[in-house]
């Protein structure tokens, strides 16, 4: 386990400080022959966040919305047009190669296995690489071997993997060298419910039992609902909350829905608690929302004193939702800088 | 030997791995050591990712069977066309068609040679636009070395073989007493050679980080190189020999040395000391190369495309 300050603060990981990153688009200008118009393209502007070692960060946002773009300069794989980024101690625009052992990165779209050699080979070749010595080696790859239920393909060609046997080998390769930051950028895209499972599950023991810290990038609810004990949400390239998925949906007004089945079919219910009302109705089911901080014991109550209830379920907002409403409001609930310093 | 050791340091950076004991060492002596242990390093990783290339063709050994033989044919039909020149003419600009074999074996041989380490490189444009050259960027592995190898087709390395027959038979039947000299200098140019051709393609190669559809262009470019640098530079009339020769340095890759082995004066009249230049030339474009190929990876991360 990681050491903690005299503040009783885990280490920092990852120490991000008015991060920029501007792409210049060129394109023909029309009507202007071969002139070239230039277009700045903010991928992401003046971004800052701290990460402790040990935390598990979920990174959030719309597609094109920068959530690459600060992996890609967390890596090293693109330098900052400003700001200041510090990896484990080190630049990772400056010092790359040195960070590269002591980091883990999975593109949920792209392998970095070898595709022509089986999954072992990949991984012994992996071994080189990263200059993993032999003991720590072995015993990883058989504990993840185990966790990740490889046997079964691991003298198979990366080639002939189904997506989801793919990701965990990538998930394996990642983890080999015993990295102390891992970047996962939608791990569990496309996966089928097993394998999205056996990820998580993975993602969470290491980071219980290595404190490794995970920064990951999804669009998918459970993950970060699962995992996630943090969240960062970026838009258009700026960072608009950072905080707590209870935080984030409290702050937004965001709503859980009471799924209500009746003995019989009913026009849409009257209920009296505070901000309850009927959004659907389907036969004998209806569907109520409420505001997400308050309890559902008292429009629980209230309807099961008034009508015949044969069944209910309660949902939690979906983080879609959630997400959807901090774009469209278009504000920031708390700006970032402060939020990270709370 | 991979040819060129520059390169190879593309955004490597001497602190990269610290050795005990090293921040005693004064700076210049501590940053060489440095170097060193570098370059071994990425060297290492060279040939285990040569290894894998071999292991990943082996699947499918009938294919590389054949492939490598059609590599192997397709250089013979090169042979073919001096053939075919001296059917009809007694001397190709002046030179006897051992002379022109000479040239012709020993420049063959020096790109082949290249070819083999560093050819692959020219599909960066291909790894760009598909988005595996960030994955490149992941591993703790330079840059040039897992370009040098991701597409690593261990079937070129079979064109070797013809060139290297040709610089024995045609060694043979020059009219030239081998000293020691000679064979120096025979074996320096084609070592300096390889080293010229596989800075050359680095070097356009590193052009893709630019313009990543240029792939053709790029392929097209070396290639041509490697043919122009078989035939005697006068073939191609004063101006454009001397283009040839001090610009695009593939002058050095075998024709400014051959003329010493083969006794000639230079009809150019260059100054003798540039036939045993190559060592310097070969170092000067390493050095070129490693600059542009760092410039191109710096444009790359800057620009992300």
């Amino acid at each position: 386990m990681t050491d903690t300050d005299e503040n009783g603060l885990h280490p920092v990981a990852i120490e991000v400080d008015g991060a920029s990153k501007t792409f210049v688009q060129r394109r023909r200008a029309h009507g202007r022959g071969l002139r070239r118009e230039r277009l700045d393209v903010h991928a992401v502007r003046d971004v800052s966040f701290t990460v402790r070692a040990g935390e598990i960060v979920g990174y959030l946002g719309p597609n094109g919305a920068g959530k690459s773009t600060t992996i890609k300069m967390l890596i090293g794989i693109l330098t900052p047009t400003a700001g200041r980024l510090r990896v484990a101690g080190l630049d990772p625009a400056r010092q790359r190669l040195a960070l590269a052992r002591r980091i883990g990165v999975v593109f949920g779209q792209r392998s970095t296995l070898w595709w022509d050699l089986p999954l072992r080979d990949s991984f012994e070749l992996h071994r080189h690489l990263y200059r993993v010595p032999d003991g720590q080696f072995r015993a990883n790859l058989a504990r993840f071997v185990e966790m990740l239920d490889l046997g079964p393909f691991l003298d198979t060609p990366v080639r002939q993997l189904s997506l989801g046997q793919r990701m965990r080998g990538d998930l394996t390769a990642a983890f080999l060298h015993d990295p102390a930051i891992v970047y996962l950028d939608e791990p569990t895209i496309g996966l089928d419910v097993v394998s999205k499972a056996a990820v998580r599950a993975f993602l969470a023991e290491k980071n219980r039992e290595q404190a490794t810290t995970i920064m990951l990038t999804t669009h998918d609810t459970a993950d970060i609902e699962q995992l996630c004990q943090r969240v960062l949400v970026i838009d258009h390239g700026r960072l608009g909350f950072d905080g707590d998925l209870a935080t984030l949906r409290d702050r937004l007004g965001a709503e859980r829905t009471l799924i209500v089945d009746l003995a019989d079919p009913r026009p849409p219910l009257t209920v009296t608690t505070p901000g309850a009302r009927v959004v659907r109705v389907d036969g004998p089911r209806q569907w109520l929302t409420f505001p997400a901080r308050a309890s559902a014991a008292p429009l629980i109550a209230e309807i099961a004193a008034r009508y015949p209830l044969a069944d209910l379920s309660l949902r939690e907002p979906p983080i879609e939702d959630v997400i959807t409403r901090l774009y469209t409001r278009g504000t920031t609930p708390k700006p970032a800088a402060e939020a990270a310093a709370t | 030997m991979r040819g060129d050791p520059g390169p190879g340091l593309a955004d490597r950076r001497p602190d990269a791995t610290p050795r005990p004991g090293a921040a005693r060492r004064p700076g210049a002596i501590r940053r060489l050591a440095g170097l060193g242990g570098l370059l071994a390093a990425e060297w290492r990783a060279y040939r285990l990712l040569v290894r894998v290339a071999f292991r990943e063709a082996a699947q499918y050994r009938t294919s590389l069977a054949l492939r490598s033989l059609t590599e192997a044919v397709a250089t013979v039909l090169d042979l073919a066309t001096i053939g075919i020149l001296f059917a009809h003419l007694p001397a190709l600009a002046g030179f006897s068609l051992a002379e022109v074999a000479f040239l012709y074996g020993t420049s063959a041989l020096a790109f082949a040679v290249a070819e083999a380490f560093v050819g692959p490189v020219d599909r960066l444009g291909w790894h760009i636009r598909d988005g595996r050259f960030d994955v490149v960027l992941i591993r703790p592995v330079g840059v040039l070395v897992q370009t040098a190898t991701m597409a690593f087709a261990p079937q070129r390395v079979a064109r070797v073989a013809q060139p290297a027959v040709v610089v024995v038979v045609s060694a043979v039947a020059l009219p030239v007493q081998w000293g020691l000299d000679r064979i120096a200098l025979a074996s320096g140019m084609i070592v300096c050679g390889a080293l010229i051709a596989a800075s050359a393609f680095v070097a356009t190669a590193a052009v893709l980080f630019v313009a990543p559809d240029a792939t053709v262009a790029v392929s097209a470019s070396t290639q041509g190189s490697a043919l122009a640098a078989r035939y005697p530079m006068t073939v191609y009339g004063h101006h454009l020999a001397l283009l040839l020769t001090i610009v695009l340095p593939i002058g050095f890759v075998s024709w400014l040395p051959a003329l010493y082995i083969l006794g000639r004066p230079d009809p150019l009249g260059l100054p003798t000391f540039l036939r045993f230049a190559s060592p310097a030339v070969a170092l000067l474009t390493a050095g070129a190369a490693a600059f542009a190929w760092r410039a191109g990876v710096r444009r790359y991360r800057g620009t992300g495309s």
